[in-house]
């Protein structure tokens, strides 16, 4: 479970080899060695669980100044659960001082944790307003919500080869609607029968990032009460985040004895990323001319499945015309993570800076990720290239 | 203080600061054609600065050498506030003592260094990875000494026992049959010709030796998922260990199976686990002591191992530190090597760089500067 008294032994599997430095997009912004995985989880240890130091408003800024981007843990050769530990941290953090700021845990516990509330779309605006928000940073609301625009049962199309659920995530649902109707769209037209069931909310991950465990754990049982009573082949998700919560996150909200842990291992197991799955799959259908030069930006919450960067990769490849060009680095972090550039604008900022350069050398004209918040972050200072899901490019190839 | 100051292509050399990042200078030389070989490690994360402070080495170091091998020059902060410039971008010079390649591996006792200029080399158009499974340690070691023995020179050679080619099949893919006691991992680099002509040579002893197996790798996937377990071994040991200590004893090349089988003797008679793995091709076979757990009783035990293991190493014509320096960590033995007379003529060289001992104090002799020994 996410308490620190939990990570107390394996926190010191860490061997000091540095070698997350590489890789943390904060470090490599900071430079400085208090910002990187090896020092929190020593400040952690110390400040935390030993308590050998007092917990100061730094050690708050360091257990914050994390984009839980994953990249350290994915990393490390000690296979220390970094980023549990830090949000752990944050967790006892909250907890201690009832630090969850009570706009967020409104936007959260109300808006992102019971969809369908009426007139969530002013409440989130005026919240926006609140927090200064600026409307270039903050993302525009789909008019419609893709839960009122598509529901329950789409039938396959030819021969059904598979049947799988539908997990829409916030992002789809609040910000980028026409990637579920592309991921509805693609899978039906390959032969997929997609189950959109009713009454899902937000994954958790926001509210884990914040600390505030309770809310992750009341928005995952609801998901997983419905989504353990699915007769599926399969569960999806377009968004990599979400796909993360469900297969390493679901299971630590909750002690190991909790009855809800079967349900969660049940839907866990059938966990994929659209893309990832429709990639195992294989196509039924060979998809159209569509020539261009597109590049792909690794979300960094892709640990969960060995082939989920590969899938976007392999499966736009088959389009005709459609060129991959390689950014020096893909799995770059882009700097969004959740609301974080929200908190820490300039830091993100230099984070992004590095990626859209390396977006502008591609000379690619669309840009895919699985991440809708990658999406939106990079798109707002992308004015010449379009940013999507790749099951997004791949409608468009098939003329749907 | 990390920037690439200069790559200057007509010169073959390149100017760059001291908290520059190895892998950033790596690729950006790669692209351009270039070449610098030092290739400690944990190279994603050390700098420039820190490798010449300690003359760090790698696999390369059997073909290319190590750091000290191409620096050519730097800019160095005297304890007392002084600036000088040592060497330059000439590729050879002849004037007075050698103060770049003193600074060179000086551990930051003397100064501190915060420019470098190096030499770069060109790029070699082709590469290719052979594994060899042998039938023991010993029998690897003899292919080593007979591949350098014939005069091939590999890139890279490397020595892998059992338990590491398992740690490194979590990263290698697909992964490597582990049954075998110890394997030999091989890089030949150069042009087309020069790579068919050191792989064929390198193939025909393993066969003629009655090696189990040789693999040319094809796939340059599958080779770089090779080297890429390779440089995480370090931190995949501590996956299920609790404490490695990696030794650095490097012997001349023709003693390696005398080594490996004096390593296995010490670890029979002092009861510690040592296990053995790396830079073979220069002679730098790792002995690396491994502990699943920690004890304070263990922990002696290893000191004990440590000693036996250096003082065997010098009676086969070897070095206490082939490429990791001595630190705190060996200050201990460094007289077993050098002897009363170097040590004080080292340290009369210490005070006069900085007399008042406020460079990184306490390390190659330990503090107050008596030998335990």
């Amino acid at each position: 479970m996410l308490r620190l008294t939990d990570y107390a032994r394996v926190i010191n599997k860490c061997s000091h080899c540095g070698y997350c430095q590489a890789t943390c997009p904060v470090y490599l912004e900071d430079m400085l060695e208090s910002h990187v995985a090896r020092a929190r989880l020593n400040l952690i240890n110390a400040a935390l669980i030993e308590k050998t130091m007092p917990v100061t408003p730094r050690v708050k800024e360091i257990v914050n100044r994390c984009l839980l981007c994953t990249n350290c843990t994915r990393n490390c050769s000690s296979m220390v659960p970094c980023d549990d530990i830090i949000t752990a941290a944050r967790i006892e953090l909250a907890a201690e001082s009832g630090a969850v700021d009570s706009l967020k845990k409104f936007v959260m516990r109300k808006v992102l944790n019971q969809r369908g509330l009426a007139g969530v779309l002013t409440k989130a605006g005026s919240v926006a307003q609140k927090l200064n928000i600026t409307s270039m940073e903050m993302p525009t609301l789909a008019s419609v919500t893709f839960d009122r625009q598509v529901s329950g049962t789409v039938a396959a199309q030819g021969e059904k080869r598979a049947r799988v659920a539908y997990f829409v995530g916030c992002g789809t649902n609040f910000l980028f609607p026409d990637t579920g109707s592309a991921v509805v769209k693609v899978l039906a037209y390959n032969g997929v029968e997609v189950v959109i069931p009713a009454g899902i909310v937000c994954c958790g991950i926001p509210s884990l990032a914040e600390g505030d465990l309770e809310g992750a754990q009341e928005s995952m049982r609801t998901n997983i009460e419905i989504l353990a009573g699915l007769d599926v082949d399969a569960i999806v998700t377009d968004c990599t985040s979400c796909g993360m919560a469900f297969k390493t996150k679901a299971a630590k909200l909750y002690p190991e004895n909790d009855p809800l842990q079967e349900k969660i291992k049940l839907v866990s197991e059938k966990f994929w990323e659209a893309t990832d799955h429709l990639n195992n799959l294989g196509l039924a259908v060979e998809p159209g001319e569509m020539a261009g030069k597109f590049t792909y930006h690794e979300p960094c919450h892709r640990g969960w499945s060995l082939t989920v960067d590969e899938a976007p990769r392999r499966l736009l490849a088959s389009i005709p015309g459609a060129e991959l060009s390689e950014m020096e680095e893909p799995g770059r972090c882009c700097g969004a993570a959740g609301t974080f550039y929200l908190e820490h604008r300039e830091l993100a900022e230099k984070i992004r800076s590095h990626k859209l350069e390396d977006i502008k050398e591609t000379g690619a004209e669309k840009v895919v990720t699985q991440c809708p918040v990658c999406r939106f972050y990079l798109g707002v200072q992308l004015k010449e290239q379009k940013v999507m899901h790749p099951l997004g490019y791949l409608a468009a190839a098939y003329g749907l | 203080m990390n920037q690439i100051l200069e790559i200057d292509q007509r010169n073959m050399t390149a100017t760059v600061e001291a908290g520059l990042v190895l892998s950033r200078f790596h690729r950006t030389v790669e692209k351009m054609g270039l070449f610098y070989p030092p290739d400690p490690q944990s190279m994603s994360v050390c700098t420039l600065g820190g490798n010449v402070a300690t003359r760090a080495g790698g696999p390369r170091g059997v073909k290319y050498g190590t750091t000290g091998n191409y620096v050519l020059g730097m800019e160095i902060v005297l304890p007392d506030g002084t600036v000088i410039n040592s060497g330059g971008k000439f590729v050879k010079q002849s004037v007075g003592y050698d103060i770049t390649h003193l600074m060179t591996g000086s551990e930051g006792t003397l100064g501190v260094i915060t420019r470098i200029n190096v030499r770069l080399i060109a790029l070699p158009p082709e590469h290719r990875t052979i594994v060899v499974t042998c039938e023991s340690p010993e029998q690897a070691a003899e292919i080593v000494a007979e591949i350098i023995a014939r005069g091939t020179v590999p890139a890279m050679l490397e020595y892998l026992s059992q338990g590491a080619v398992g740690l490194m099949n979590n990263m290698i893919s697909p992964p490597l049959a582990g049954d075998a006691d110890a394997y030999l991992l091989i890089e030949v680099d150069g042009n087309r010709s020069q790579v068919d002509y050191d792989t064929a040579v390198i193939s025909g002893l393993c066969k003629e030796m009655k090696s189990r197996d040789v693999r040319v790798i094809e796939d340059e996937r599958e080779a770089a998922s090779y080297w890429r377990a390779r440089s995480n071994l370090y931190p995949l040991m501590l996956t299920i260990m609790e404490r490695v200590i990696s030794e650095d004893l490097t012997v001349p090349r023709s003693m390696l199976p005398e080594m490996v089988r004096m390593v296995q003797e010490v670890s029979a008679s002092t009861g510690v686990g040592i296990g053995l793995g790396g830079h073979a091709g220069d002679g730098n076979i790792h002995p690396t002591i491994l502990h699943f757990q920690t004890s304070p009783e263990l922990d002696e035990k290893s000191q004990v191992a440590i000693g036996e293991l250096l003082k065997k190493g010098l009676e086969l014509g070897g070095t206490i530190s082939g490429e990791h320096g001595i630190g705190i960590h060996k200050s201990e033995f460094l007289a077993w090597e050098l002897g009363e007379v170097q040590i004080e003529l080292m340290k009369r060289i210490k005070q006069a760089f900085d007399p008042l001992n406020i460079m990184n104090p306490g390390k190659i002799w330990p503090e107050g500067g008596e030998c335990r020994c």
